[in-house]
Parts: C-alpha cells; sequence; structure tokens
C-alpha cells in the first residue's frame, strides 16, 4: 500500500477512531492504511469532513489547528492515542497545546530526500544530544517520521541538536546537520526535508565477521592491529616538515583499503571506539576517510585532522593527510617504473644498463657531464641485466634535483644498454613522468659480429 | 509593501535562473528550495492571519 493523501481513502471506525471522551485520535492499520501511514494535512482534511457530517462529533471542540499544510496544532485537549498512531502520521509536525493554549509537546516531521541503496533494511539512526545515543527510525528505508522535539512543557527539550547517519555495511555512508546545514537556531513543529542516501561502497570488500569475528573488536588479520586514538594534538614528519594531527589510525601496515574498512567497520560500532583515554561512540563519530578514486584522504572533523601510522608503504603516493589546520598534506610523490629488456640482453651473461638524464641542468648525456639518475634511495640506476626480463626502479620525482635540474617535473632520460655475446649496444629515450607505471624498454639487436676468440 | 508571496516569488526566479548555472551544485540550490519553502509558509501564515482579521470586522 501507498501513503493515504485523499480523505475519502479514510473511514471512521476503521483507519481513524476519534474519542471525544477520551479527546483522542487513534489510527489503525489494516483497511487502506498501512505502515506507510497517512499525511497529516489528510488526516486533518479527514476530520474536517467528519466533523461537518458526523452528528455526534460536532457537539464537541475541534481537534486541530491548521498553520500551514505541514505545519498543525492539537488544541482543546485533543491527542493522538499512543506512539503507535504518531507513527503513522507523514509529511507535518505538530504541537500538542492544553486546553489554555500551553505548549505540551512538539513533534517535528523528517522527510529524507535520495534513495537507499536497500529500502527494505537500510536504517538510518539520529542523535538528538550532544554524546547522546543513536535513536533507529521507526521503519527502514527512506525516513518520513514524526520526532518529538519538546516535552513535558519544556523539561524536555530536543529542539537545538539534531544529526542523522545513514552506516550500513558495504554502503557509502551518509550524515546530515540538520540545525547547521539548513541555518537554524531551533527545531519547530513542521516539516524538515534534508538530503540522506546512501549506494554501494565498492572498497569494502570484507564482511563484518572477517574483521571481527564473534567479538566486538578486531581480531582478524590485519585488522586486529588497527586502532583509532583521539589526541590533543601531535606532529607527524610529512616530506621533512612536521604537521600537526589530532586523530591517528594505526594502519598495521594494511593497504590503503583495509585501513579504511577497519575505520568504516569502527563507525558503526556503539561502543567506544577511541584507543586513547578519552572516549568516542563509533555509531555517531564523525567521518575519518573518504575513497576519492584509489587514493584514500583523511577528513578534518571538529576534533582535528587525520592521520594515518603505519601505512603500506606501497600506498604512500595515494594518501592524503588533512592537518589540523585543514590543509591536505601528501609525502613527496615516488614515481616508479619497469626496466624492461629483450631476450638478446636477457641472454647475454654481461649484459649492462645504465640510465641517465637526457639533460640533468645542463649537463647533457654524450658529453663528459652526463649524470646517472638516482632512484629515491639515492642509488644511481644501472647494473648488470643478470638474466632478468624486467627491473624495477623508484624515482624521487618531488625532490630530485641532480644536476640542479627543477625537482617535480618529468625527467627525460637516455638509457643506455650493451652485452657482447648477443647483445648490441642500444640507446632508448623518454621521460620518466609522475606515475607509478614508467616503463624503460631495451630493445638490443641480436650481435652477430662480436668475437673475442 | 512586499508582502511574503512577493518574497516567494522573487526567490523563485532566482532558483530557476540558478537552475541553469553549470557551476551551482546542488546543495546550494537545496538551500534556495529551504528559502523558498520557509518564505512560502510564511506566506500562509500571513494569509490565513488576513483572514481571520477580515471575518473579525
Amino acid at each position: 500500500m501507498t501513503k493515504i493523501v485523499d480523505p475519502s481513502d479514510l473511514g471512521q471506525g476503521t483507519e481513524v477512531i476519534f474519542d471525544p471522551t477520551g479527546k483522542t485520535i487513534r489510527l489503525i492499520t489494516g483497511g487502506t492504511l498501512s505502515d506507510d501511514g497517512v499525511t497529516l494535512q489528510c488526516l486533518y482534511s479527514f476530520t474536517k469532513e467528519e466533523w461537518k457530517d458526523d452528528t455526534d462529533l460536532i457537539k464537541f471542540s475541534f481537534p486541530f489547528e491548521g498553520i500551514t499544510a505541514e505545519q498543525f496544532e492539537l488544541i482543546n485537549g485533543w491527542d493522538f492515542y499512543g506512539q503507535y498512531s504518531r507513527q503513522l502520521i507523514r509529511d507535518g509536525g505538530w504541537a500538542l497545546k492544553n486546553t489554555t493554549g500551553g505548549t505540551v509537546e512538539e513533534y517535528m516531521n523528517l522527510t529524507t530526500l535520495g534513495s537507499f541503496n536497500d529500502s527494505l533494511n537500510d536504517r538510518a539512526y539520529y542523535q538528538q544530544v550532544l554524546d547522546g545515543a543513536a535513536i533507529d527510525t521507526v521503519y527502514p528505508g527512506e525516513v518520513n517520521q514524526a520526532i518529538l522535539i519538546y516535552a513535558n512543557y519544556g523539561a524536555e527539550n530536543y529542539k537545538s541538536y539534531f544529526k542523522i547517519y545513514l552506516r550500513e555495511q558495504g554502503k557509502i555512508y551518509d550524515f546530515y546537520d540538520l540545525i547547521t546545514e539548513q541555518n537554524l537556531t531551533v527545531l519547530t513543529y513542521k516539516k524538515y526535508a534534508l538530503p540522506l542516501s546512501n549506494s554501494e561502497d565498492l572498497k569494502i570488500t570484507h564482511e563484518d565477521w572477517q574483521i571481527a569475528s564473534g567479538s566486538t573488536v578486531p581480531n582478524m588479520e590485519p585488522y586486529n592491529g588497527m586502532s583509532i586514538t583521539w589526541t590533543t594534538g601531535d606532529t607527524r614528519d610529512i616530506g621533512g616538515t612536521g604537521y600537526t594531527f589530532s586523530i591517528f589510525i594505526d594502519g598495521s601496515g594494511g593497504t590503503a583499503e583495509q585501513i579504511y574498512e577497519f575505520v568504516q567497520w569502527s563507525l558503526r560500532q556503539d561502543i567506544d571506539i577511541d584507543a586513547g583515554t578519552g572516549s568516542v561512540t563509533g555509531q555517531t563519530a564523525e567521518e575519518l576517510l573518504q575513497f576519492i578514486g584509489d587514493t584514500l584522504k583523511t577528513l578534518y572533523t571538529t576534533d582535528g585532522g587525520v592521520y594515518i601510522d603505519n601505512f603500506l608503504e606501497a600506498d604512500t603516493n595515494r594518501l592524503q593527510f588533512t592537518d589540523d589546520t585543514n590543509t591536505i598534506r601528501t609525502f613527496p610523490y615516488v614515481a616508479t617504473g619497469n626496466l624492461l629488456f629483450n631476450d638478446n640482453l636477457v641472454n647475454d651473461a654481461v649484459a649492462r644498463y645504465w640510465v641517465f638524464f637526457t639533460n640533468a641542468g645542463g649537463n647533457a648525456w654524450n658529453t663528459p657531464d652526463a649524470i646517472l639518475i638516482q632512484d629515491n634511495d639515492d642509488n644511481n640506476i644501472m647494473g648488470y641485466v643478470s638474466g632478468r626480463t624486467s627491473v624495477s626502479f623508484s624515482f624521487d620525482y618531488d625532490n630530485n634535483s641532480q644536476g640542479g635540474r627543477t625537482p617535480g617535473t618529468e625527467a627525460a632520460y637516455t638509457a643506455i644498454a650493451i652485452g657482447l655475446s648477443t647483445g648490441q649496444y642500444v640507446s632508448t629515450t623518454g621521460s620518466i613522468t609522475r606515475t607509478t607505471a614508467n616503463v624503460i624498454n631495451f630493445v638490443a639487436a641480436l650481435e652477430r659480429n662480436y668475437s673475442n676468440p | 509593501m512586499e508582502t511574503k508571496i512577493d518574497k516567494s516569488i522573487e526567490i523563485l526566479r532566482e532558483l530557476q535562473t540558478l537552475l541553469f548555472d553549470d557551476a551551482i551544485e546542488s546543495k546550494e540550490l537545496f538551500q534556495v528550495t529551504l528559502r523558498l519553502q520557509d518564505t512560502l509558509d510564511e506566506a500562509s501564515v500571513e494569509y490565513n492571519q488576513f483572514l481571520k482579521e477580515k471575518n473579525n470586522k
């Protein structure tokens, strides 16, 4: 069934029961009314029709005061009959007034915009006070429900704080801070629409049990060595400069994807996930990481920036860290690649190779000043082929200033290889670029003329 | 005197213009719709008040 918007679909005694003595309006599912509910405007309209036509009801005071199509007041002592009836109200908020006009309770309506990946199972939860508990929405799927924001004449007041989360395993998380995002001072009894949706997260490839099997803490490799610690600030060296961060993720040598999986898993736990002395409940903690393509970026939070310790070295180039000044920091880029040798070099027992700058600050190849390119560990890129078809190399792309060259620019190279018995002299040119897929290909012709009897 | 209806129309025109701005993000458009909604709500209340005052004369 669907949400009822037409008063003609409601019937007194079947879907709606007015009790003029007890001053209650009771909604009953069955008939045309389902858990999809009825709009408050529709119920108001139905009530008007009944009051007009029902010779008994007209003897009693009218229950509603309409403010707008999405904002009403229950007046003259009328109220909904129990929580179940309130949970069936859609698309409108209301205030419960006592007989003298005092406000007893207020309910806002919360409606999410956008689709949930699995409307039958994905369920949002919300928080109404700072550090308060996470409260599940009444039904799974896209939200359209009443939420109490003011009760007992103000003894309970939830009008100044509201955050909603959508966090499901294997899905991209979503979050909305209603007060901040919509520039509100306080909430009132009306309908609030806000964007909240999710979709599959392709970076999550492990189930929860593969992270924590039968446990509330990770106990599976490599996640069992990972942790998150909130601090008051500490520095980390990135490319020779110290930057301050406040939240530290121990990656325990895992890949960027595994670290992300651990953190996302942690952010769904209803326990303290802070490995430090403080206490941070996972479910309502701020998001810490985000994948943009294959790059893992740490996020800036109200507690400060986020850093990852003990990440996999091979992931260095695809990590971005947001520090306490909300500035993104990255390690100097290490370009990598492979030298490839053809059979004539592979089969030549004494074949050697060298990779020179074509011209590094005026030090050109084919002159006495030619400079060999150094790898990321400051070793010259040269050596014996030794029967290998490929040799990997690295290059400190952002810092290499050999010969006075400008760091952070493509490095034009002239690469030489030469054997004796099978590999002729070969040279090849190209550029080492800001990538991890550089290839220097040596194709030496077969040696037919070399002789050393 | 500018009424809430006038103000609503003004925001609606702003929204129509923004719809064809390639650089605009949905988040910004959403904020404009919220302003429009608030103004329409106020216009509704304003109109109800007008009717009440008229009936009471």
